[in-house]
Protein backbone atom coordinates (compact mmCIF):
# COMPACT_ATOMS: atom_id res chain seq x y z
CA UNK A 1 0.00 0.00 0.00
CA UNK A 2 1.35 3.05 -0.96
CA UNK A 3 2.12 5.86 1.17
CA UNK A 4 -0.93 8.63 1.84
CA UNK A 5 -0.29 11.59 -0.32
CA UNK A 6 -2.99 13.80 1.04
CA UNK A 7 -4.44 14.29 4.81
CA UNK A 8 -7.50 11.64 5.42
CA UNK A 9 -9.82 14.63 5.96
CA UNK A 10 -9.17 15.25 2.76
CA UNK A 11 -9.14 11.71 1.27
CA UNK A 12 -12.48 11.20 2.89
CA UNK A 13 -14.27 14.47 1.43
CA UNK A 14 -12.97 13.49 -2.31
CA UNK A 15 -14.45 10.00 -1.78
CA UNK A 16 -17.01 9.85 0.36
CA UNK A 17 -19.90 10.31 -2.51
CA UNK A 18 -19.02 7.35 -4.43
CA UNK A 19 -18.86 5.42 -1.08
CA UNK A 20 -22.24 6.69 -0.32
CA UNK A 21 -23.90 5.99 -3.57
CA UNK A 22 -23.23 2.42 -2.78
CA UNK A 23 -26.46 0.73 -1.41
CA UNK A 24 -25.98 -0.17 1.73
CA UNK A 25 -23.22 1.90 2.87
CA UNK A 26 -24.84 4.64 5.88
CA UNK A 27 -22.08 6.62 6.89
CA UNK A 28 -17.99 7.70 6.85
CA UNK A 29 -16.02 8.50 9.32
CA UNK A 30 -12.52 9.05 10.74
CA UNK A 31 -11.68 6.92 12.60
CA UNK A 32 -8.47 3.68 13.88
CA UNK A 33 -8.01 0.38 12.94
CA UNK A 34 -7.20 -2.34 15.63
CA UNK A 35 -3.03 -1.55 15.95
CA UNK A 36 -4.10 2.37 15.92
CA UNK A 37 -3.59 3.39 12.24
CA UNK A 38 -5.78 6.46 11.23
CA UNK A 39 -8.29 4.89 8.54
CA UNK A 40 -11.85 5.32 6.81
CA UNK A 41 -14.37 3.73 8.82
CA UNK A 42 -17.18 3.13 5.93
CA UNK A 43 -20.71 2.55 8.18
CA UNK A 44 -22.85 -0.09 6.66
CA UNK A 45 -26.43 -1.23 7.09
CA UNK A 46 -25.55 -4.69 6.37
CA UNK A 47 -21.88 -5.97 5.77
CA UNK A 48 -22.85 -8.32 3.28
CA UNK A 49 -20.16 -10.19 0.90
CA UNK A 50 -21.26 -8.34 -2.63
CA UNK A 51 -21.23 -5.21 -0.02
CA UNK A 52 -17.43 -6.07 1.18
CA UNK A 53 -16.18 -6.84 -2.33
CA UNK A 54 -17.85 -3.63 -3.74
CA UNK A 55 -15.95 -1.24 -1.10
CA UNK A 56 -11.89 -0.68 -1.30
CA UNK A 57 -9.33 -2.45 1.07
CA UNK A 58 -7.77 1.25 0.88
CA UNK A 59 -7.93 4.63 -0.08
CA UNK A 60 -5.34 7.24 -1.34
CA UNK A 61 -2.98 5.23 1.09
CA UNK A 62 -5.11 5.29 3.76
CA UNK A 63 -6.63 1.88 5.36
CA UNK A 64 -10.50 0.97 5.09
CA UNK A 65 -12.74 -0.36 7.81
CA UNK A 66 -15.89 -1.43 7.16
CA UNK A 67 -18.06 -1.58 10.27
CA UNK A 68 -21.38 -3.19 11.05
CA UNK A 69 -21.25 -2.24 14.54
CA UNK A 70 -23.28 -4.53 17.30
CA UNK A 71 -25.87 -6.60 16.28
CA UNK A 72 -28.85 -4.21 14.90
CA UNK A 73 -31.94 -5.71 14.86
CA UNK A 74 -33.90 -3.39 13.32
CA UNK A 75 -36.58 -2.81 10.73
CA UNK A 76 -35.62 -1.06 7.82
CA UNK A 77 -33.97 2.43 7.58
CA UNK A 78 -37.17 4.67 7.37
CA UNK A 79 -35.52 8.19 7.22
CA UNK A 80 -33.73 7.65 3.79
CA UNK B 1 -11.68 -37.28 38.03
CA UNK B 2 -9.02 -36.58 34.87
CA UNK B 3 -6.88 -34.14 36.45
CA UNK B 4 -6.40 -32.22 32.63
CA UNK B 5 -10.38 -32.26 32.55
CA UNK B 6 -10.74 -30.54 35.50
CA UNK B 7 -8.51 -27.91 34.85
CA UNK B 8 -11.15 -26.93 31.62
CA UNK B 9 -13.98 -27.14 33.87
CA UNK B 10 -11.99 -24.79 36.59
CA UNK B 11 -10.75 -22.54 33.32
CA UNK B 12 -14.40 -22.32 32.01
CA UNK B 13 -15.86 -21.86 34.94
CA UNK B 14 -13.46 -18.76 36.01
CA UNK B 15 -13.93 -17.38 32.40
CA UNK B 16 -17.96 -17.17 33.20
CA UNK B 17 -17.51 -15.26 36.43
CA UNK B 18 -15.95 -12.69 34.55
CA UNK B 19 -18.35 -12.74 31.89
CA UNK B 20 -21.27 -12.51 33.99
CA UNK B 21 -19.57 -9.58 36.24
CA UNK B 22 -19.21 -7.40 32.95
CA UNK B 23 -22.55 -8.08 31.25
CA UNK B 24 -23.96 -7.44 34.82
CA UNK B 25 -23.73 -3.92 33.36
CA UNK B 26 -25.66 -4.37 29.99
CA UNK B 27 -28.21 -6.45 31.47
CA UNK B 28 -29.17 -3.45 34.35
CA UNK B 29 -27.97 -0.28 32.32
CA UNK B 30 -30.75 -0.15 30.40
CA UNK B 31 -32.59 0.42 33.98
CA UNK B 32 -30.27 2.36 35.89
CA UNK B 33 -27.24 3.56 33.81
CA UNK B 34 -23.60 2.39 33.91
CA UNK B 35 -22.56 4.44 36.46
CA UNK B 36 -20.21 4.53 39.32
CA UNK B 37 -22.36 3.38 41.35
CA UNK B 38 -23.60 0.52 39.03
CA UNK B 39 -20.25 -0.96 38.66
CA UNK B 40 -19.81 -0.65 42.70
CA UNK B 41 -22.49 -2.50 42.72
CA UNK B 42 -21.64 -5.27 40.60
CA UNK B 43 -18.16 -5.91 42.02
CA UNK B 44 -19.06 -6.61 45.82
CA UNK B 45 -22.15 -8.34 44.53
CA UNK B 46 -19.69 -10.49 42.41
CA UNK B 47 -16.59 -10.79 44.96
CA UNK B 48 -19.66 -11.54 47.72
CA UNK B 49 -20.65 -14.60 45.81
CA UNK B 50 -16.69 -15.81 45.25
CA UNK B 51 -16.70 -15.31 49.09
CA UNK B 52 -19.86 -17.56 49.71
CA UNK B 53 -19.16 -20.00 46.99
CA UNK B 54 -15.42 -20.56 48.30
CA UNK B 55 -16.53 -21.17 51.76
CA UNK B 56 -19.60 -23.58 50.79
CA UNK B 57 -17.20 -24.99 48.26
CA UNK B 58 -14.89 -26.09 50.35
CA UNK B 59 -16.74 -27.82 52.77
CA UNK B 60 -18.90 -29.82 50.29
CA UNK B 61 -15.16 -30.65 48.69
CA UNK B 62 -14.73 -32.23 51.59
CA UNK B 63 -17.94 -34.14 52.74
CA UNK B 64 -18.92 -35.16 49.16
CA UNK B 65 -15.87 -35.01 46.76
CA UNK B 66 -17.14 -36.09 43.23
CA UNK B 67 -17.55 -34.77 39.83
CA UNK B 68 -20.58 -35.55 39.77
CA UNK B 69 -21.75 -33.45 42.18
CA UNK B 70 -19.49 -30.66 40.70
CA UNK B 71 -21.43 -30.55 37.71
CA UNK B 72 -24.94 -29.90 39.52
CA UNK B 73 -23.78 -26.72 40.57
CA UNK B 74 -22.21 -25.72 37.30
CA UNK B 75 -25.44 -26.70 35.96
CA UNK B 76 -28.26 -25.03 37.90
CA UNK B 77 -25.90 -22.23 37.52
CA UNK B 78 -26.36 -22.62 33.39
CA UNK B 79 -29.97 -22.81 34.11
CA UNK B 80 -29.85 -19.81 36.13
CA UNK B 81 -28.34 -17.89 33.56
CA UNK B 82 -30.17 -18.91 30.74
CA UNK B 83 -33.17 -17.64 32.91
CA UNK B 84 -31.61 -14.08 33.36
CA UNK B 85 -33.36 -12.67 30.46
CA UNK B 86 -37.04 -14.02 31.35
CA UNK B 87 -35.99 -12.94 36.02
CA UNK B 88 -34.84 -8.85 34.91
CA UNK B 89 -37.38 -7.40 34.03
CA UNK B 90 -39.87 -8.67 36.99
CA UNK B 91 -37.04 -8.29 39.29
CA UNK B 92 -36.29 -4.57 38.15
CA UNK B 93 -40.04 -3.47 38.79
CA UNK B 94 -40.22 -5.30 42.03
CA UNK B 95 -36.71 -3.46 43.10
CA UNK B 96 -38.36 -0.18 41.80
CA UNK B 97 -39.24 1.29 45.14
CA UNK B 98 -36.07 1.26 46.84
CA UNK B 99 -34.74 4.22 45.44
CA UNK B 100 -31.59 3.53 42.46
CA UNK B 101 -28.93 2.77 45.06
CA UNK B 102 -31.09 0.38 46.98
CA UNK B 103 -32.97 -1.12 43.39
CA UNK B 104 -29.52 -1.79 41.44
CA UNK B 105 -27.76 -3.12 44.40
CA UNK B 106 -30.61 -5.75 45.20
CA UNK B 107 -31.60 -6.37 40.99
CA UNK B 108 -27.34 -7.06 41.15
CA UNK B 109 -27.52 -9.74 43.97
CA UNK B 110 -31.13 -11.31 43.15
CA UNK B 111 -29.72 -11.98 39.35
CA UNK B 112 -26.42 -12.48 39.95
CA UNK B 113 -25.38 -13.70 43.50
CA UNK B 114 -27.04 -17.19 42.60
CA UNK B 115 -24.89 -18.41 39.79
CA UNK B 116 -21.59 -16.71 40.66
CA UNK B 117 -21.51 -18.11 44.63
CA UNK B 118 -22.07 -21.41 42.85
CA UNK B 119 -19.35 -20.95 40.26
CA UNK B 120 -17.24 -19.85 43.16
CA UNK B 121 -17.94 -23.64 44.56
CA UNK B 122 -15.55 -24.70 41.81
CA UNK B 123 -12.18 -23.51 42.75
CA UNK B 124 -12.09 -25.55 46.29
CA UNK B 125 -14.06 -28.42 44.80
CA UNK B 126 -11.11 -28.75 42.13
CA UNK B 127 -8.54 -28.50 44.19
CA UNK B 128 -10.05 -31.33 46.64
CA UNK B 129 -10.79 -33.47 43.45
CA UNK B 130 -7.08 -32.27 41.96
CA UNK B 131 -5.07 -33.29 44.95
CA UNK B 132 -4.48 -36.98 46.06
CA UNK B 133 -1.96 -36.34 48.28
CA UNK B 134 -1.29 -33.26 51.24
CA UNK B 135 2.00 -32.73 50.17
CA UNK B 136 0.22 -31.48 46.62
CA UNK B 137 -2.19 -29.18 48.11
CA UNK B 138 -0.38 -25.85 48.04
CA UNK B 139 0.99 -26.69 44.13
CA UNK B 140 -2.15 -27.68 43.19
CA UNK B 141 -4.44 -24.58 44.56
CA UNK B 142 -1.66 -22.70 43.12
CA UNK B 143 -2.43 -24.00 39.63
CA UNK B 144 -6.20 -23.76 40.46
CA UNK B 145 -6.24 -20.39 40.96
CA UNK B 146 -3.72 -19.38 38.07
CA UNK B 147 -5.77 -21.43 35.60
CA UNK B 148 -8.82 -19.54 36.66
CA UNK B 149 -7.35 -16.13 36.53
CA UNK B 150 -6.21 -16.35 33.36
CA UNK B 151 -9.35 -17.76 31.83
CA UNK B 152 -11.24 -14.85 33.65
CA UNK B 153 -8.54 -12.43 32.14
CA UNK B 154 -8.98 -13.95 28.77
CA UNK B 155 -12.93 -13.70 29.13
CA UNK B 156 -12.64 -9.81 30.49
CA UNK B 157 -10.82 -8.91 27.42
CA UNK B 158 -12.87 -10.57 24.75
CA UNK B 159 -16.48 -9.56 26.72
CA UNK B 160 -15.42 -5.86 26.33
CA UNK B 161 -14.00 -6.08 23.02
CA UNK B 162 -15.47 -8.43 20.69
CA UNK B 163 -18.40 -10.85 22.67
CA UNK B 164 -20.93 -8.03 23.37
CA UNK B 165 -20.46 -5.88 20.58
CA UNK B 166 -20.68 -8.83 18.36
CA UNK B 167 -23.62 -11.06 20.12
CA UNK B 168 -25.09 -8.88 21.80
CA UNK B 169 -26.24 -9.42 25.63
CA UNK B 170 -29.17 -11.77 25.26
CA UNK B 171 -26.87 -14.23 23.22
CA UNK B 172 -24.21 -13.91 24.93
CA UNK B 173 -25.98 -14.91 27.95
CA UNK B 174 -26.66 -18.33 26.31
CA UNK B 175 -23.40 -19.10 25.23
CA UNK B 176 -22.55 -18.65 28.65
CA UNK B 177 -25.04 -20.90 29.76
CA UNK B 178 -24.00 -23.27 27.04
CA UNK B 179 -20.27 -23.12 28.20
CA UNK B 180 -21.54 -23.95 31.98
CA UNK B 181 -23.29 -26.95 30.55
CA UNK B 182 -20.15 -27.81 28.51
CA UNK B 183 -18.63 -27.66 32.13
CA UNK B 184 -21.06 -29.35 33.49
CA UNK B 185 -20.47 -32.28 31.44
CA UNK B 186 -16.28 -32.18 31.45
CA UNK B 187 -17.12 -32.47 35.48
CA UNK B 188 -19.84 -35.72 35.01
CA UNK B 189 -17.80 -37.69 32.64
CA UNK B 190 -16.43 -39.37 35.57
CA UNK B 191 -18.92 -40.94 36.74
CA UNK B 192 -20.43 -42.01 33.54
CA UNK B 193 -20.70 -41.09 29.72
CA UNK B 194 -24.27 -41.36 29.54
CA UNK B 195 -24.70 -38.84 32.62
CA UNK B 196 -22.41 -36.31 30.99
CA UNK B 197 -24.14 -36.48 27.69
CA UNK B 198 -27.57 -36.43 29.16
CA UNK B 199 -26.27 -32.71 30.29
CA UNK B 200 -24.95 -31.58 26.87
CA UNK B 201 -28.22 -32.75 25.50
CA UNK B 202 -30.21 -31.29 27.85
CA UNK B 203 -27.96 -27.86 27.69
CA UNK B 204 -27.80 -27.52 24.05
CA UNK B 205 -31.48 -28.16 23.80
CA UNK B 206 -32.48 -25.22 26.26
CA UNK B 207 -29.86 -23.04 24.38
CA UNK B 208 -31.65 -23.38 21.17
CA UNK B 209 -35.38 -22.59 22.91
CA UNK B 210 -33.49 -20.17 24.57
CA UNK B 211 -31.88 -18.41 21.30
CA UNK B 212 -35.95 -19.83 19.41
CA UNK B 213 -37.81 -17.81 21.71
CA UNK B 214 -39.35 -14.86 19.78
CA UNK B 215 -37.69 -11.84 20.33
CA UNK B 216 -39.96 -9.36 18.66
CA UNK B 217 -39.16 -5.90 19.51
CA UNK B 218 -41.89 -3.33 19.34
CA UNK B 219 -43.13 -1.99 15.88
CA UNK B 220 -42.08 1.30 16.87
CA UNK B 221 -38.87 0.58 17.83
CA UNK B 222 -36.62 0.95 14.47
CA UNK B 223 -33.36 -0.39 16.07
CA UNK B 224 -31.43 -2.15 19.04
CA UNK B 225 -28.03 -2.77 19.51
CA UNK B 226 -25.14 -3.29 22.33
CA UNK B 227 -22.05 -1.26 21.25
CA UNK B 228 -19.01 -1.46 23.34
CA UNK B 229 -20.12 1.73 25.17
CA UNK B 230 -23.95 1.12 25.59
CA UNK B 231 -27.47 -0.46 24.95
CA UNK B 232 -28.08 1.76 22.17
CA UNK B 233 -31.76 2.20 20.66
CA UNK B 234 -33.80 4.17 18.20
CA UNK B 235 -37.48 4.20 18.46
CA UNK B 236 -41.02 6.64 17.21
CA UNK B 237 -43.04 7.56 19.82
CA UNK B 238 -46.29 10.30 19.28
CA UNK B 239 -44.50 11.49 16.56
CA UNK B 240 -40.87 11.91 17.58
CA UNK B 241 -38.04 10.04 16.94
CA UNK B 242 -35.46 9.09 19.80
CA UNK B 243 -32.07 7.79 20.42
CA UNK B 244 -31.90 6.34 23.91
CA UNK B 245 -28.71 5.31 25.33
CA UNK B 246 -29.07 3.16 28.35
CA UNK B 247 -32.40 3.52 28.52
CA UNK B 248 -32.17 7.59 28.74
CA UNK B 249 -32.85 10.30 25.95
CA UNK B 250 -30.11 11.77 24.02
CA UNK B 251 -31.82 12.52 20.81
CA UNK B 252 -35.44 13.80 20.17
CA UNK B 253 -36.21 14.77 16.62
CA UNK B 254 -39.48 15.26 14.71
CA UNK B 255 -40.05 11.80 13.16
CA UNK B 256 -41.14 13.84 9.91
CA UNK B 257 -38.94 16.73 9.51
CA UNK B 258 -35.77 15.62 11.83
CA UNK B 259 -35.89 19.05 13.16
CA UNK B 260 -34.63 18.64 16.89
CA UNK B 261 -36.97 18.44 19.63
CA UNK B 262 -34.73 19.55 22.24
CA UNK B 263 -34.52 22.88 23.72
CA UNK B 264 -30.78 22.88 24.29
CA UNK B 265 -30.03 22.21 20.91
CA UNK B 266 -31.12 25.75 20.06
CA UNK B 267 -30.04 27.20 23.30
CA UNK B 268 -26.30 26.08 21.76
CA UNK B 269 -27.05 27.74 18.59
CA UNK B 270 -27.47 30.92 20.22
CA UNK B 271 -23.06 30.65 20.36
CA UNK B 272 -22.84 30.58 16.55
CA UNK B 273 -24.78 34.26 16.99
CA UNK B 274 -21.75 35.51 18.32
CA UNK B 275 -19.66 35.26 15.28
CA UNK B 276 -20.48 37.74 11.86
CA UNK B 277 -21.01 35.18 9.10
CA UNK B 278 -19.93 31.48 9.36
CA UNK B 279 -17.79 29.66 11.65
CA UNK B 280 -15.94 26.43 12.62
CA UNK B 281 -17.11 23.96 15.20
CA UNK B 282 -16.04 20.89 16.98
CA UNK B 283 -18.90 18.93 18.38
CA UNK B 284 -17.56 16.29 21.49
CA UNK B 285 -20.35 13.94 21.26
CA UNK B 286 -22.37 12.96 17.94
CA UNK B 287 -25.59 11.34 19.18
CA UNK B 288 -27.98 12.01 16.61
CA UNK B 289 -26.84 14.62 15.02
CA UNK B 290 -29.47 17.37 15.65
CA UNK B 291 -26.96 19.73 16.68
CA UNK B 292 -24.86 19.38 13.34
CA UNK B 293 -27.45 19.39 11.34
CA UNK B 294 -28.32 23.04 12.96
CA UNK B 295 -25.05 24.15 12.70
CA UNK B 296 -24.44 22.55 8.94
CA UNK B 297 -28.12 24.34 7.68
CA UNK B 298 -25.97 27.57 8.86
CA UNK B 299 -23.07 27.11 6.59
CA UNK B 300 -20.72 26.49 9.34
CA UNK B 301 -17.85 23.95 8.39
CA UNK B 302 -18.51 20.73 11.63
CA UNK B 303 -15.85 17.93 13.04
CA UNK B 304 -17.81 15.83 15.26
CA UNK B 305 -15.83 13.64 17.33
CA UNK B 306 -18.34 10.78 18.74
CA UNK B 307 -16.25 7.79 20.55
CA UNK B 308 -19.25 5.24 20.24
CA UNK B 309 -19.51 4.09 15.84
CA UNK B 310 -22.60 2.54 16.76
CA UNK B 311 -23.78 5.92 17.86
CA UNK B 312 -22.28 7.55 14.43
CA UNK B 313 -24.22 4.82 12.32
CA UNK B 314 -27.45 5.46 14.08
CA UNK B 315 -27.54 8.53 13.10
CA UNK B 316 -26.95 7.97 9.48
CA UNK B 317 -29.14 5.32 9.44
CA UNK B 318 -32.24 6.70 11.54
CA UNK B 319 -31.60 10.81 12.10
CA UNK B 320 -30.37 11.57 8.48
CA UNK B 321 -27.07 12.44 9.28
CA UNK B 322 -25.18 12.85 5.61
CA UNK B 323 -21.55 13.17 5.19
CA UNK B 324 -22.14 16.87 3.72
CA UNK B 325 -23.20 17.79 7.33
CA UNK B 326 -20.21 17.29 8.98
CA UNK B 327 -16.66 15.51 9.62
CA UNK B 328 -17.57 12.64 11.72
CA UNK B 329 -14.16 11.26 13.69
CA UNK B 330 -14.59 8.49 15.89
CA UNK B 331 -12.56 8.98 18.76
CA UNK B 332 -12.32 10.13 22.48
CA UNK B 333 -13.52 13.58 23.19
CA UNK B 334 -9.93 14.13 24.70
CA UNK B 335 -7.84 12.21 23.04
CA UNK B 336 -8.93 14.00 19.78
CA UNK B 337 -8.27 17.61 21.52
CA UNK B 338 -4.85 16.48 22.20
CA UNK B 339 -3.84 15.28 18.90
CA UNK B 340 -5.67 17.67 16.36
CA UNK B 341 -4.15 20.89 15.30
CA UNK B 342 -7.18 22.74 13.74
CA UNK B 343 -8.32 25.57 15.36
CA UNK B 344 -12.03 26.14 15.71
CA UNK B 345 -14.45 28.81 16.43
CA UNK B 346 -16.20 26.90 18.93
CA UNK B 347 -15.73 23.68 20.87
CA UNK B 348 -19.08 22.34 21.81
CA UNK B 349 -18.90 19.39 25.02
CA UNK B 350 -22.18 17.94 24.29
CA UNK B 351 -20.79 14.30 25.60
CA UNK B 352 -22.43 14.70 28.90
CA UNK B 353 -25.47 11.71 28.96
CA UNK B 354 -27.90 11.73 31.74
CA UNK B 355 -26.94 8.09 31.89
CA UNK B 356 -23.50 8.90 32.92
CA UNK B 357 -21.60 12.17 32.85
CA UNK B 358 -17.82 11.09 31.29
CA UNK B 359 -16.34 12.91 34.18
CA UNK B 360 -13.10 13.17 32.07
CA UNK B 361 -14.90 15.91 30.20
CA UNK B 362 -16.21 18.86 33.12
CA UNK B 363 -12.83 19.07 34.44
CA UNK B 364 -10.50 22.38 33.88
CA UNK B 365 -7.70 20.29 32.03
CA UNK B 366 -10.52 19.19 29.89
CA UNK B 367 -11.52 22.79 28.95
CA UNK B 368 -7.87 24.15 29.02
CA UNK B 369 -7.33 21.24 26.12
CA UNK B 370 -10.52 22.68 24.60
CA UNK B 371 -9.27 25.95 25.01
CA UNK B 372 -5.93 25.57 23.41
CA UNK B 373 -7.51 24.78 20.24
CA UNK B 374 -10.01 27.64 19.99
CA UNK B 375 -9.69 30.25 17.66
CA UNK B 376 -8.96 34.15 19.15
CA UNK B 377 -12.71 35.47 20.31
CA UNK B 378 -13.77 31.53 20.68
CA UNK B 379 -16.58 30.40 22.21
CA UNK B 380 -16.96 27.12 24.64
CA UNK B 381 -19.99 25.67 24.85
CA UNK B 382 -20.91 22.89 27.53
CA UNK B 383 -24.41 21.18 27.41
CA UNK B 384 -25.14 19.95 30.80
CA UNK B 385 -28.57 17.93 31.74
CA UNK B 386 -29.38 19.03 35.05
CA UNK B 387 -32.09 19.27 38.10
CA UNK B 388 -33.52 22.87 37.58
CA UNK B 389 -31.49 25.84 36.94
CA UNK B 390 -29.58 26.19 40.02
CA UNK B 391 -28.28 22.67 40.14
CA UNK B 392 -24.92 21.77 42.06
CA UNK B 393 -23.54 20.51 38.53
CA UNK B 394 -24.31 23.46 37.04
CA UNK B 395 -22.66 25.59 39.51
CA UNK B 396 -19.08 23.42 39.26
CA UNK B 397 -19.09 23.53 35.63
CA UNK B 398 -19.35 27.52 35.44
CA UNK B 399 -16.98 27.75 38.68
CA UNK B 400 -14.53 25.47 36.72
CA UNK B 401 -14.81 27.37 33.42
CA UNK B 402 -14.69 30.51 34.74
CA UNK B 403 -11.17 29.36 36.29
CA UNK B 404 -9.81 29.93 32.52
CA UNK B 405 -12.26 32.32 30.70
CA UNK B 406 -13.02 35.70 31.07
CA UNK B 407 -16.84 35.70 30.42
CA UNK B 408 -19.33 32.40 31.47
CA UNK B 409 -23.36 32.80 30.71
CA UNK B 410 -25.72 30.11 31.84
CA UNK B 411 -28.62 29.50 29.36
CA UNK B 412 -31.44 27.53 30.98
CA UNK B 413 -33.85 25.30 28.76
CA UNK B 414 -35.75 23.96 31.66
CA UNK B 415 -39.51 25.40 32.88
CA UNK B 416 -40.50 26.08 35.81
CA UNK B 417 -36.57 26.54 36.50
CA UNK B 418 -36.58 23.73 39.31
CA UNK B 419 -37.54 21.13 36.54
CA UNK B 420 -35.23 18.46 35.04
CA UNK B 421 -33.53 20.05 31.54
CA UNK B 422 -30.46 21.25 30.20
CA UNK B 423 -28.83 24.25 31.47
CA UNK B 424 -26.36 25.59 28.03
CA UNK B 425 -23.05 27.53 29.10
CA UNK B 426 -21.18 29.83 27.11
CA UNK B 427 -17.59 30.88 27.96
CA UNK B 428 -15.31 33.05 26.32
CA UNK B 429 -12.70 35.58 26.69
CA UNK B 430 -15.07 37.72 24.55
CA UNK B 431 -18.28 39.51 25.99
CA UNK B 432 -20.83 37.14 25.23
CA UNK B 433 -23.47 39.59 23.67
CA UNK B 434 -25.86 37.96 21.32
CA UNK B 435 -28.06 40.57 19.39
CA UNK B 436 -31.88 40.83 20.59
CA UNK B 437 -32.90 40.74 16.65
CA UNK B 438 -31.30 37.45 15.97
CA UNK B 439 -33.22 35.55 17.84
CA UNK B 440 -35.99 35.54 15.91
CA UNK B 441 -40.13 36.22 15.76
CA UNK B 442 -42.21 33.73 17.84
CA UNK B 443 -44.98 35.28 16.64
CA UNK B 444 -43.64 35.58 12.90
CA UNK B 445 -42.83 31.48 13.27
CA UNK B 446 -46.50 30.26 14.17
CA UNK B 447 -46.74 29.03 11.10
CA UNK B 448 -43.80 26.60 11.04
CA UNK B 449 -43.99 24.42 14.16
CA UNK B 450 -40.63 23.19 14.28
CA UNK B 451 -39.26 27.02 13.61
CA UNK B 452 -41.59 28.34 16.20
CA UNK B 453 -40.17 25.70 18.86
CA UNK B 454 -36.87 27.04 17.40
CA UNK B 455 -37.41 30.65 18.07
CA UNK B 456 -39.36 30.52 21.49
CA UNK B 457 -36.18 27.80 22.76
CA UNK B 458 -33.82 30.51 21.87
CA UNK B 459 -36.04 33.60 22.93
CA UNK B 460 -36.28 31.64 26.43
CA UNK B 461 -32.63 30.37 26.53
CA UNK B 462 -31.33 34.20 26.00
CA UNK B 463 -33.67 36.39 28.18
CA UNK B 464 -33.10 33.87 31.22
CA UNK B 465 -29.83 33.67 31.09
CA UNK B 466 -27.83 34.08 34.52
CA UNK B 467 -24.16 33.38 35.96
CA UNK B 468 -24.16 30.60 38.80
CA UNK B 469 -21.73 31.90 41.87
CA UNK B 470 -21.37 28.80 44.02
CA UNK B 471 -19.66 26.15 42.56
CA UNK B 472 -16.25 24.65 43.25
CA UNK B 473 -13.45 23.84 40.02
CA UNK B 474 -13.54 20.43 38.74
CA UNK B 475 -10.33 19.10 38.00
CA UNK B 476 -9.13 15.55 37.16
CA UNK B 477 -7.73 14.99 40.51
CA UNK B 478 -11.24 16.50 42.07
CA UNK B 479 -14.12 15.84 40.23
CA UNK B 480 -17.09 14.55 42.61
CA UNK B 481 -19.60 14.73 39.69
CA UNK B 482 -21.07 11.21 39.77
CA UNK B 483 -22.31 11.85 43.27
CA UNK B 484 -24.71 14.68 40.84
CA UNK B 485 -25.06 12.81 37.96
CA UNK B 486 -27.20 10.15 39.80
CA UNK B 487 -29.42 12.04 40.96
CA UNK B 488 -30.00 13.72 37.51
CA UNK B 489 -29.68 9.87 36.28
CA UNK B 490 -33.32 8.86 38.38
CA UNK B 491 -34.68 12.07 37.73
CA UNK B 492 -34.53 11.55 33.70
CA UNK B 493 -35.77 7.98 34.07
CA UNK B 494 -38.51 9.16 35.60
CA UNK B 495 -39.34 11.91 32.60
CA UNK B 496 -38.87 9.24 30.67
CA UNK B 497 -40.90 6.85 31.39
CA UNK B 498 -43.36 9.42 31.55
CA UNK B 499 -43.09 10.15 27.62
CA UNK B 500 -42.64 6.62 26.17
CA UNK B 501 -44.06 3.83 27.35
CA UNK B 502 -41.87 1.03 29.71
CA UNK B 503 -42.38 -1.90 26.75
CA UNK B 504 -40.50 0.42 24.46
CA UNK B 505 -37.89 1.32 26.83
CA UNK B 506 -35.96 -1.91 27.31
CA UNK B 507 -36.97 -5.45 27.12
Amino acid sequence: MAPPSRPLAEVMAAHTPELMALPGVVGTAESRMPDGRPCVLVMVAKSTPELRAKLPRELEGWPVRIEETGEIRAMPDTSQ
Amino acid sequence: MNRFALFVVVALSGAAVLVLEILGSRVLGPYYGVSLFLWSALIAVTLAALACGYALGGRWATRVPSGARLSVALAIAGLWVLALPLLRVPVVHAAGGLGPRGAMLVAAIVLFFPPLALLGTVGPYAIRLASRRVEEVGRVSGDVFAVSTLASVVAAVATGFVLIPVLGVTKLLVVIALTLFVAAAIARASAGVAGALILLVAGAGLAAAALARPHRLPAAVLADADSPYAHVRVLDWKGQRFLLLDGTTQTVVNAETFEPRQAYVYAAELAADLFPGRGRLLLLGLGGGSTVRVFAHRGWKVDAVEIDSTVARMAAQFFRLRPFHANVVIDDARDYLRRTSATYDIVFFDAYGSGALPFHLVTREAFAEAKARLAPGGVLVANVETVGWRDPLAHAIVATLKADFREVVALPTSEPPNALGNVVILASDRPIEVPEESLGDPVGALEDDDEHYRVISRHHAWENRYVPEHGRVLTDDWNPSALRTEAINFADRKWTKRVIPDSLLAD
